[in-house]
């Protein structure tokens, strides 16, 4: 750590922020009296889950705030100083740089991405020629390391992918030559292999340009790998702070040891324990298989015309009553493959066998609704918006029993119960609901015909790691009750050595490794299925390549 | 989320106190309307069929709206036209939204040869002027007031099947259609359960646009003599008839238009309201 005589680069000094309902004008307080120091030149992880107000202490600091929230009280110091409105304009050109969650949506999708960078260059600094904005753009997109950055110059947002967006986000981010970077989720919306690539680029830069970093996440495994220092948000109230080390070895607050032990990278044998995974289990699943895929092809047309070929002969087994993971990037196929087993999309040649008999083909599906289900990662899409909670998980019983009306209720009744929804979510439309309420609803709706397999696709991604860990018992209870087969598909390694007595590891459409989960991922022998699990933060074995 | 909920009903209580004169007004307007439907003979001063004073008053405290050429009371007249009118409307309305809205959901939803001929049928619908439209199927079907509502309304049908399709075009490809396919529902009840309660909202504001604009052609219809005959009162036949005295007593255009005007207004006003809240 150098320069320890600089002033601290962001200081928050007992910042309380209120933000007004715009249509009762009812102020609700989202930061209370929060402390924050980042010393210049280090990383300072943020950590807290979504409503915790860890992305408006961020606005706070960049003066962003929206028109309704008022500061009441507290001050925000930018290099030892508290920055008047005309001075933060200024800091933001020059002192701060911004690194948003969602690269796509923060680009404009009909302007050249060089283009779009080389205006910000030349609305800071007016003097620049075309030619030299150019130029100075194209260095940066070498400095954030994009591959032939003069080709990529002349790129629209759509023609790169998640990772390279991110790169060019960054790119602007820097282009200030600032003396502090706020990341706010910067890797939470792309796979876990490019988030390694983005994270050690983003520390890279952070060294080479001694930059202070305010790294905002909800993974704590991510912050405790990445971070000097560690700040622990809850409803606006710092839980915890300090230096990393200390907090992740001795949390004071009991909410951060909930965070640690919901991730589940950090405590793989969480579900070891409660019995989710039987001695019978530690068998490969050859023996009484109730799936079982071989050579499964499946190609689309893209724009060009041209096959894209999606899965290219995939084997799968999958044993009755075990827990099967699919695992890969995003792109690898996994979506494709649940989707045909839940016979939404059809395939092209192969074989899938459900319970020994081979699928008809021509529209019949490979197992009735009764017998298979689908749980996709977005609830929220896959519930009508339009019906009640009640409804939904009325709706299968309506399609495939003869239950009387008051049969149907007693038994939604009992299901909410069973999904920990208190009953009085039962009038509430989907929209009325937190995330986690909503995937136990979709959960409901696919177990309330007592199916025998559920396909899970990525369920707990858009989730909160508590959250997530919740769904996850959920899930592991009711599989341990009904004797349900699993097969889930995470990108997720950590959650998948959690939850899996088998896993396959999927890329770009074939199988590269597959075996029981624990000697998959002890003893990788792929190098790709080596990449994916060293990427997997907070991992003992992982090497700490963390650039200090 | 408790505390939402809460927080909604306080938000209503809240608008009430302080709710949009305007809305207050329109819904005033629409109110009295109602009355008129319901109960036209306890309204109207005069029977609106004989001649109750002189002809051509200026509107006075007897004669609110003055009287017509044959001396009967225009507001009277106003007042029993309504129902005739209003009706009018409403058939014109249901003929386009139930023809059209079942022609843009099975176009939409299955796609393929069903959508082509749909789309052209609505592409020839849509290259006639509606009113000559109108005017072509009522003088096929014969003068009157139903006739010349199932002629609006059959020249609404396009506009309906337009934006019917368009909306379930969107609305299938959700994830909740597909889920419920997955769960095994029906074609039926994935059309009418599904994709039909949420593709409506727009279709429904569509309704009441077209409720406002189906008043002011089957005036326009009446008031070209295809509609209701004479001496019935009609709200376009009552300005039809004014139209010759137009300089000497303009009460005669004037007030009548300006209860259509009054009504078209206020009930594009509590829809857009209604609209406004269902969407928040």
């Amino acid at each position: 750590m150098s320069g320890t005589a600089r002033p601290p680069a962001i200081d928050v000094r007992g910042l309380s922020l209120s933000y007004r309902d715009r249509r009762t004008h009812e102020r609700r307080r989202v930061l209370d009296g929060v402390d924050l120091t980042l010393e210049a030149g280090t990383t300072h992880a943020l950590v807290g889950q979504s409503g915790s107000g860890k992305s408006t202490l961020a606005l706070a600091v960049t003066g962003l705030l929206p028109g309704n929230a008022a500061v009441e009280a507290g001050t925000i110091a930018l290099q030892g100083k508290v920055p008047s409105r005309r001075e933060l304009v200024v800091a933001r050109r020059h002192v701060l740089g911004f690194v948003p969650q969602d690269p796509l949506s923060s680009l404009d999708p009909l302007q050249r991405v060089g283009r779009q960078l080389a205006s910000l260059l030349r609305s800071r600094d007016r003097s620049l020629s075309r030619a030299a904005a150019k130029q100075r753009a194209v260095e940066l997109l070498d400095q954030v390391e994009i591959e032939r950055s003069a080709e990529k110059y002349d790129s629209y947002p759509h023609q790169l992918s998640g990772g390279q967006l991110q790169r060019v986000l960054i790119a602007m981010a820097i282009s200030g030559d600032p003396d502090v970077l706020i990341a706010d989720e910067p890797t939470s919306a792309l796979d876990v292999t490019v988030q390694k690539v983005i994270l050690d680029l983003l520390l890279r830069l952070r060294s080479s340009l001694g930059l202070a970093m305010l790294l905002i996440t909800h993974d704590l495994a991510l912050a405790g790998e990445r971070s000097d220092a560690i700040t622990v948000l809850e409803h606006g109230v710092v839980r915890d702070s300090g230096p990393t080390t200390d907090v992740l070895a001795a949390p004071s607050a009991a909410y951060t040891r909930r965070l640690l032990a919901d991730v589940p990278a950090l405590a793989p044998d969480r579900f070891r324990e409660t019995g989710a995974s039987s001695p019978v289990c530690e068998r490969a699943g050859d023996d009484d298989p109730i799936l079982t895929v071989r050579g499964l092809t499946k190609s689309y047309h893209d724009a060009a015309g041209g096959p894209n070929r999606v899965l290219r002969g995939v084997d799968l087994t999958v044993r009755r009553g075990s827990t099967h993971a699919i695992v890969g990037e995003s792109g690898s196929g996994k979506t494709t493959i649940a989707r045909i087993l839940a016979s939404l999309t059809p395939y092209d040649t192969g074989e899938v066998r459900f319970d020994g008999a081979p699928a008809a083909g021509g529209g019949i599906p490979i197992a009735g609704p009764r017998r298979l289900q689908l749980i996709s990662q977005n609830p929220l899409a896959v519930l009508d918006p339009r019906m009640t909670v009640r409804q939904l998980l009325e709706e299968p019983l309506l399609i495939h029993t003869e239950l009387t009306r008051r049969e149907r209720r007693a038994e939604v009744t009992a299901l909410l119960d069973r999904l920990d929804l208190p009953a009085e979510l039962s009038g509430r439309r989907p929209k009325e609901l937190s995330g986690g309420q909503r995937q136990r609803v979709a959960v409901g709706r696919a177990i309330v015909l007592a199916p025998e397999v559920l396909v899970l696709d990525e369920p707990t991604s858009a989730l909160d790691v508590s959250v997530q860990a919740n769904i996850v018992e959920l899930l592991m209870d009711l599989k341990a009750r009904h004797g349900l087969t699993y097969v889930f598909i995470s990108h997720d390694l950590g959650l998948v050595r959690q939850v899996s007595d088998t896993v396959t590891v999927l890329s770009r459409g074939q199988v590269v490794e597959s075996g029981l989960t624990h000697e998959v991922l002890a003893r990788p022998t792929h190098h790709y299925t080596r990449t994916l699990v060293d990427s997997i933060p907070g991992l003992p074995h992982t090497t700490r390549k963390v650039l200090r | 989320m408790v505390l939402d909920e809460t927080a909604g009903t306080v938000r209503r209580t809240h608008r009430l106190r302080n709710a949009d004169p305007l809305l207050v007004l329109a819904v005033l307007v629409l109110a009295v309307i109602a009355v008129f439907v319901v109960a036209p003979g306890a309204v109207s001063p005069h029977d609106p069929l004989s001649a109750v004073g002189q002809s051509l008053q200026p509107p006075s405290g007897r004669f609110l709206f003055g009287t017509d050429y044959l001396g009967r009371d225009i507001f009277s007249r106003v007042v029993y036209g309504t129902r005739t009118t209003l009706l009018g409307s409403l058939v014109a309305v249901t003929c386009g939204l139930v023809v059209g809205s079942v022609l843009g959901l099975v176009a939409a939803y299955f796609g393929g040869v069903v959508d082509v001929v749909v789309g052209r049928l609505v592409d020839v619908l849509l290259s006639i002027p509606g009113l000559l439209l109108s005017m072509v199927i009522v003088v096929a079907l014969g003068f009157g007031t139903l006739n010349a509502a199932v002629a609006v309304g059959a020249s609404s049908v396009a506009l309906f099947a337009r934006l019917m399709r368009s909306e379930v075009l969107t609305v299938r490809e959700l994830g909740f259609v597909e889920s419920s396919r997955h769960i095994g529902a029906s074609t039926t009840r994935i059309l009418l359960r599904h994709i039909l309660p949420n593709s409506y909202s727009s279709v429904l504001s569509l309704v009441v646009l077209q409720f406002g604009a189906s008043i002011l052609w089957i005036s326009s219809l009446s008031f070209l003599g295809y509609g209701a005959p004479p001496p019935q009162p009609e709200w376009g036949l009552l300005i039809a008839e004014g139209r010759d005295y137009i300089v000497s007593s303009p009460w005669l255009v004037v007030l009548p238009g300006a209860v259509i005007v009054a009504m078209v207004l206020s009930i594009t006003k509590v829809s857009r309201t209604v609209r406004r809240r269902y969407e928040s």
